[in-house]
């Protein structure tokens, strides 16, 4: 049952990134991660507002464990930090590990306190 | 016919991490179950972006799948951002120094590495 709950969780959230991916590759043409960066901070925004709630465990593996785990990525954000390696732009890589890591932890605080 | 398979393989991209974290419980307060989910994540998104789906005659369906879907849903930030937030509120500031930076530098090393390799086969596949 447990299994069932992230695993459904997962599949809403990986969907809503690849949407979300997918609409900021038709509309915005900048070579910066945008995608990237607004889902993981999005997605710690919200982790936080649940983690406030208390809701039970069962609620918790749905929406934190799966939607919120499956909606951030860890993987596709150090891939892009590698291509901006690669593509010697440091500036654009400094703003983006930066911006992803404070604003993580503080958008996850600012959700814990609303 | 893509979101279906970025949803049916991030079913288990999920079901994995979660698996792992049952497996590996955190050692001396470190969270050694998204660390590796994490890392091990790096290496398969760049390996199955610059190599599976340059050279496997797959449907790119299936690609995407197994790179957005299985290893994006395995990998998390929101837990890892989540993980860090608690270390610095139990005043653990050494330990989420430590975690923060295995998984930088451990997370850039692995994927560039990861990206370099996958080329460089790609490369040999092709007689120049």
């Amino acid at each position: 049952m447990n299994l069932l709950l992230v695993g459904g969780g997962a599949m809403v959230g990986a969907s809503a990134r690849y949407g979300i991916s997918n609409l900021v590759k038709k509309y915005i043409l900048i070579t910066f991660p945008v995608a990237t960066l607004v889902i993981n901070l999005l997605g710690c925004f919200l982790m936080g507002l649940l983690l406030a709630q208390g809701w039970g465990d069962s609620i918790w593996l749905l929406l934190g464990v799966g939607a919120l785990g499956g909606f951030t990525t860890f993987s596709t954000f150090m891939n892009e930090a590698a291509m901006l390696i690669n593509a010697r732009s440091w500036g654009r890589l400094l703003a983006y590990l930066v911006i992803s890591y404070v604003g993580g932890w503080s958008l996850l605080w600012l959700g814990l306190q609303i | 016919m893509n979101y279906l398979a970025v949803a049916c393989f991030a079913f288990f991209g999920g079901i994995t991490r979660y698996g792992i974290s049952l497996w590996l419980a955190p050692t001396h307060g470190f969270p050694v179950a998204t660390l590796v989910v994490n890392l091990v994540g790096c290496f398969l998104l760049a390996f199955i972006s610059h190599y599976v789906g340059e050279v496997s005659k797959l449907p790119s369906s299936v690609v995407v799948g197994m790179g957005t879907g299985f290893v994006g849903a395995m990998t998390t930030f929101s837990t890892f951002s989540n993980e860090t937030l608690q270390m610095f509120l139990h005043h653990q500031y050494g330990l989420a120094f430590i975690y923060d930076g295995i998984s930088l530098f451990g997370g850039l090393l692995i994927s560039w590495a990861a990206i370099w390799l996958s080329r460089r086969l790609v490369e040999r596949r092709r007689p120049v």
